[in-house]
């Protein structure tokens, strides 16, 4: 079987009569497969019994939890127990009720104990804030602490928006400069980023009042194209505070700046050219300290641990907990991206590859086929410190088991496929082929609103990329 | 940390919830497909899930959920036909499908395929139609199939080879529009 990428191919729309001759040469077989995928493909599925179905199993989930294992398990009963039985029946329903009610406070208590919240609920669907054109920087947002206000990078400047999306103002760089990485801090004062100038790059601190004003000083203007912009002509025009300058290290790169919840601390990314992606972290007193290897860290609601991301099997990236003070890390499971939210939950990125098949040969084997990568986004309850996580891994449970389904990957056929098969038949070559295409929904930039309450994301959708709004409530 | 997981396949470390929504549509879809009322269709998705539900603790993910639960929803409409036989079938497809996303002229064209489909599926042998079925309404590899029948993989592939060639047979003698 052969493998073709998007990337190789001619993205040409053949001649229309050709493909339908092409067709009429086709086998009867491959004719009457392809028909029964489409009579299939035109079977209604009921959405409404597929809903409540799932309450009803839901419901039937907990009972099932209630009854607990022993309701299915009776182990054999001896003449002596009969005999004990015999002579307990009479206070029996009694004490099956008791029993009962001790299950039930100690099954919710622990449940409260064990997890805090159950899990986290999407409430509606994602609603897009705006749209940008893509850009090889992944849009990271940063939201204000009180939520009324985001911050992304585009066009190497910093873009400030609303949380409905309305553009409030721009700040652009000096030239030949670009901004990255922005992160709020805790108490709204101040926003952080990455300088990058003529190779080199520094980690640089701006007043919030400083971004936040430049906007209503451009709003008096009466030139509607520059409405909200600022152009930042040196580094002196603006009070910067700088927090790293190293013009002399080059090829160092910073970036995923992220405060730590009492402000004190800022974790960011340092890659060397060559070298591993490391953590480090800056305290209030300018102290820095590398705490262990990976890429996107994001803090514990105590400020004492990081989930980072590293390189795992198979290109994926596996999720670690690292300890801030001792850098001991252990191994959570599959995941990216993670973001750690005030109250505990965890939400990260997981990746599957998936095949769908196109066509069929005759024998009913598959002939053409894509493969794509899929991404969707999970979330899992973490606690304080994740140590509860830690207990149930080691007990055995699987990291997803212990996750839920906050964003589906979309599953989409593209032009792109619909062309290919085109060119396949035209070619006259029906040897099994697969269409490896690019990666769909690239999970980036989440991050949670205040109290967690809802969640931001950022999804890549071909040339333009979308900022998404999640209201989630914890159930 | 996490134990070796080398030889567990991924589906068993997720939730029934979540198996739920990634199959709820490929089961309603097959049993659509194969039962010729919605109703009864959808009475025996809701079983299968129950089934699949109460018996949960007993997949041990040596394999893909998909094959474990259509063992299920094969058993269940098999034990469906056992109890209808004496009963006269209706066709229940054309009124489903106007009830769907196409116009309602597309629609009952649509409805008139399947059905037509499904007349010469119950024409062909019992175990060519489960194949068959398996095969293309629930989207099945055909090891997954083979486990789901009890049968070798190659037996059902031989199964497979001589029910298509039966089926297109079929097909063109009625003239069923296979574009």
């Amino acid at each position: 079987m052969t493998e073709e990428r998007y990337d190789n191919l001619e993205n040409k729309v053949l001649p229309i009569d050709n493909f339908l001759k092409a067709k009429e040469d086709a086998n009867e077989i491959s004719q009457l497969l392809i028909h029964m995928r489409q009579v299939r493909q035109a079977v209604p599925v009921n959405r409404r019994l597929q809903v409540e179905l799932r309450k009803k199993l839901l419901e039937r989930q907990r009972e099932l939890m209630n009854q607990g294992p022993a309701g299915n398990s009776l182990p054999e009963v001896s003449k002596a127990k009969n005999h004990l039985m015999y002579r307990w029946r009479p206070r029996l329903p009694v004490i099956v009720g008791a029993l009962a009610v001790i299950m039930v406070v100690f099954f919710l208590g622990y449940g409260q104990f064990a997890k805090g919240q159950d899990h986290l609920a999407v409430v509606g669907t994602p609603q897009e804030l705006t749209r940008f054109w893509t850009e090889d920087v992944p849009l990271q947002p940063a939201i204000s602490p009180d939520g009324s206000k985001i911050v992304v990078v585009r066009g190497g400047g910093l873009v400030l928006l609303s949380n409905t999306g309305t553009q409030l103002a721009s700040l652009e760089p000096p030239a030949g400069a670009t901004f990255r990485s922005p992160a709020w801090s805790p108490n709204g004062n101040q926003v952080s980023f990455v300088l990058s100038h003529q190779g080199s790059e520094e980690i640089k601190q701006i007043a919030a009042e400083e971004l936040t004003a430049s906007g209503k000083i451009n709003r008096a203007n009466s030139e509607p194209q520059t409405l909200g912009q600022r152009t930042m002509a040196s580094q002196d025009s603006i009070a910067l505070n700088e927090t790293k300058a190293d013009d002399q290290q080059k090829d160092i790169h910073y970036s995923n700046l992220v405060y730590s919840p009492d402000g004190q601390n800022l974790a960011y990314v340092v890659n060397k050219l060559g070298e591993p992606t490391e953590i480090w972290v800056r305290s209030s007193d300018g102290q820095e300290k590398k705490i262990t290897n990976g890429d996107a860290p994001t803090w514990s609601p105590n400020g004492k641990f990081l989930v980072v991301q590293r390189p795992g099997r198979a290109k994926i990236y596996d999720l670690w907990l690292v300890n801030v003070a001792s850098g001991d890390a252990e191994i959570l499971g599959p995941g990216e991206n993670p973001v750690w939210g005030k109250s505990g939950y965890l939400a990260f990125c997981t990746e599957a590859i998936q095949e769908r098949v196109l066509t069929f040969q005759p024998n009913g084997e598959p002939q053409y086929k894509v493969r794509q990568q899929m991404a969707e986004m999970r979330s899992t309850y973490l606690g304080k410190d994740g140590s509860h996580m830690l207990k149930k891994l080691t007990a055995g449970e699987g990291w997803l088991t212990n996750s839920h389904l906050l964003v589906a990957p979309e599953n989409r056929i593209s032009g792109i496929e619909i062309n290919w098969l085109r060119q396949q038949e035209m070619s006259g070559s029906f040897e099994p082929k697969t269409l490896v295409l690019n990666e769909i929904f690239k999970c980036e930039g989440q991050v949670f609103g205040p109290e967690d309450q809802w969640l931001l994301f950022a999804r890549r959708d071909g040339d333009t990329v979308a900022l998404l709004k999640l209201n989630v409530e914890k159930k | 940390m996490t134990p070796a997981t080398q030889n567990r396949h991924p589906d068993g470390d997720l939730p029934f919830e979540e198996l739920y929504d990634r199959y709820f549509e490929q089961v309603n879809r097959y049993l659509r497909y194969r039962v010729d009322t919605t109703w009864d269709a959808d009475d025996l998705t809701t079983t299968v899930f129950m089934k699949a539900l109460e018996n949960f603790s007993k997949y041990r993910a040596e394999g893909p959920f998909s094959a474990w639960l259509f063992r299920i929803a094969h058993n269940v409409y098999v034990d469906y036909i056992r109890g209808r036989r004496e009963y006269v079938t209706n066709d229940g497809f054309l009124e489903s499908a106007v009830g769907s996303d196409d116009g309602p002229e597309q629609a009952v064209l649509q409805g008139e395929e399947i059905i037509r489909l499904r007349k010469l599926l119950i024409e062909l042998a019992p175990d060519y139609r489960d194949v068959v079925a398996l095969r293309y309404a629930a989207e099945l590899r055909f090891a997954q199939i083979a486990e789901v029948l009890g049968k070798s993989e190659s037996a059902v592939r031989m199964l497979h080879h001589r029910a298509l060639k039966q089926l297109r047979q079929r097909y063109v003698c009625e003239g069923g529009n296979a574009r």
